[in-house]
């Protein structure tokens, strides 16, 4: 995915409920590549400028799968004190 | 909607490129990428927005306003690519601007006076910052050090077009000035080579051009007026600063105790004896640390040392009408008229536990005689030699010499201790009152 592809996708899986300003997400994915959790990489388009495409590395599953599994906890955690 | 896409849009993102690199500190070597990235969001969300209908100049607005302020983003990506420490002040002090070579002439020799300014801070004023007491050094070092780091640091900012550095260093070109002016009335052929170089940048330093090119620059916080103004302090004010406080660890007149005894022989009357022999005692109980700093110079011209002196009332000028004796005179130096000399070979300088000091002149300091009266008779001490809880016993013996002017006078004598041009002791005795404690004179330094 590319950087204005994320945030659309944020926005519409979300409907609108993750809303953010479109720029900060670029300071993000710097940062996630500077700790090797991505990796990124230019592809050209057929018409305008190109676009830079990130995947995640390795590191980054691993990271991934220890946040699902953190926000899982913290996520059962809450509903159970919420009473949900 | 590319294909209608005109200059002015093209050119209207990237100028929203540009606003948040200028205030982000992106390593060089990433600034192009990053610059192209954001640009290509740009464009996309613009052509998304003219695709749903919105004309061009609403495109680009939609563009521009969901990307987010220009501020929040460069800081953030300052953030990234930095610590957290580093993005909070240097960070946020140099963020990548206008190059210095699209800036007005008068950058690079702005630069230039900055960098002479630095060194000679660095080389000149570390220089005397040694030769001050040990806290005073301290202070004065790390004053310096800190208006070194922040011109270094609006150097780079200058290069970059920060406005904040524009101010710093108009602040800097005033103060500079002042100084060298200042310093022109106390020596009225030197001329301070930096002074004159901030009098010639004047003009352009404060002119329309130089503003203008830093026009664009993100707005000052109160955070950064804080530093330029904290910075400009120390650097013109760390010595006045550093001599006006407090060194604990210098000995003060507290620490100093002084008193003399005097033998007058030869004269039943006590006028013109023919002998007088004075002896001073002087208790430290403590000494200074690093008495002449780091560098084991005194940092100011004056007293050399510590000097006892003898002699005679009008000689040294006591007033006995008054009870502080403030007037100090050591620039005759007729020897040859003295009515009373000190014998070769005294004065002497004993320890209370009979040691004698090494280090300590004896004898070899005859001052002057005054209007063929008296003489003085100095000692140095080298206060780094001394010891603090002793007391160091100091004799004179003077003799009379003819002299019909001083027939029927009685003498007065006279010890002063002088510590590091920072206080001066004196006691006072004569024939028919043998004996004196040292009393702390006032208005010494002169001019304090």
């Amino acid at each position: 995915m590319y950087g204005y592809e994320i945030v659309s996708e944020l926005k519409g899986s979300t409907e609108g409920a993750i809303d953010l300003a479109e720029g900060t997400v670029y300071p993000a994915l710097r940062r996630l590549e500077r700790d090797g959790l991505i990796v990124g990489f230019w592809v050209d388009t057929r018409s305008g400028p190109r676009r830079r495409y990130y995947r995640l590395t390795p590191q980054g599953e691993s990271a991934l799968d220890e946040g699902r599994a953190d926000w899982a906890r913290f996520k059962a955690a809450a509903d159970t004190v919420l009473g949900s | 909607m590319t294909g209608a896409a005109t200059g002015s849009a093209e050119a209207r993102l990237k100028a929203k490129v540009e606003s948040i690199l200028s205030r982000s500190s992106v390593p060089a070597g990433d600034r192009s990428d990053v610059a192209e990235e954001l640009f290509a969001h740009l464009w996309e969300s613009y052509e998304n927005s003219g695709g749903a209908g919105l004309d061009e100049d609403e495109s680009v607005d939609a563009a521009i306003q969901a990307f987010g302020s220009s501020d929040t983003i460069g800081r953030s990506m300052t953030r990234a690519y930095h610590s957290r420490l580093f993005a909070a002040t240097v960070g946020e002090l140099v963020p990548a601007g206008a190059r210095a070579s699209e800036g007005p002439g008068v950058v690079a020799p702005t630069v230039l006076f900055l960098l002479a300014l630095v060194g000679s801070e660095l080389v000149f004023g570390l220089q005397s910052a040694a030769a001050l007491t040990p806290l005073r050094a301290v202070v004065v070092a790390a004053a310096l050090l800190v208006f070194c780091g922040t011109t270094s640091i609006a150097v780079v900012a200058f290069t970059r077009a920060q406005a904040w550095s524009l101010l710093y260093i108009r602040v800097v070109v005033l103060i500079t000035i002042a100084f060298a002016a200042w310093a022109l009335t106390l020596s009225p052929r030197v001329v301070d080579i930096l002074g004159l170089a901030a009098l010639l940048l004047a003009p352009w330093v404060f002119g329309r051009k130089i503003g203008e090119w830093v026009a664009s620059s993100p707005p000052m916080t109160p955070r950064v007026i804080a530093l330029i103004a904290t910075a400009c302090c120390l650097g013109g004010g760390a010595f006045p600063m550093a001599a006006a406080m407090p060194d604990p660890t210098q000995a003060g007149p507290q620490d100093f105790r002084m008193s003399i005894a005097a033998v007058c022989h030869g004269d039943a009357s006590r006028a013109n004896p023919a002998v007088i022999d004075v002896r001073a005692t002087f208790h430290w109980s403590r000494l200074d640390l690093l008495p002449f700093g780091l560098r084991g110079t005194d940092l100011e011209e004056g007293l050399d040392g510590v000097i006892a002196e003898v002699g005679d009332q009008p000689a040294i000028g006591v007033d006995r009408s008054r009870e502080s004796w403030v007037t100090i005179q050591t620039s005759m130096m007729d020897i040859t008229g003295s009515l009373w000399r000190a014998t070769d070979g005294q004065p002497s300088v004993v320890r209370d536990d009979g040691a004698i000091p090494a280090g300590i002149q004896m004898g070899a300091t005859t001052f002057a005689t005054h209007e063929n009266w008296g003489s003085i008779e100095g000692i140095s001490f080298n206060p780094a030699i001394l010891q603090g809880g002793h007391a160091y016993v100091v004799t004179w013996h003077f003799d009379l010499l003819s002299s019909p002017a001083a027939s029927g006078v009685s003498p007065v004598i006279v010890v002063r201790y002088g510590h590091l041009n920072r206080f001066v002791s004196q006691a006072l005795a004569t024939c028919d009152e043998p004996t004196g404690d040292g009393i702390i004179l006032p208005n010494y330094p002169p001019g304090s």
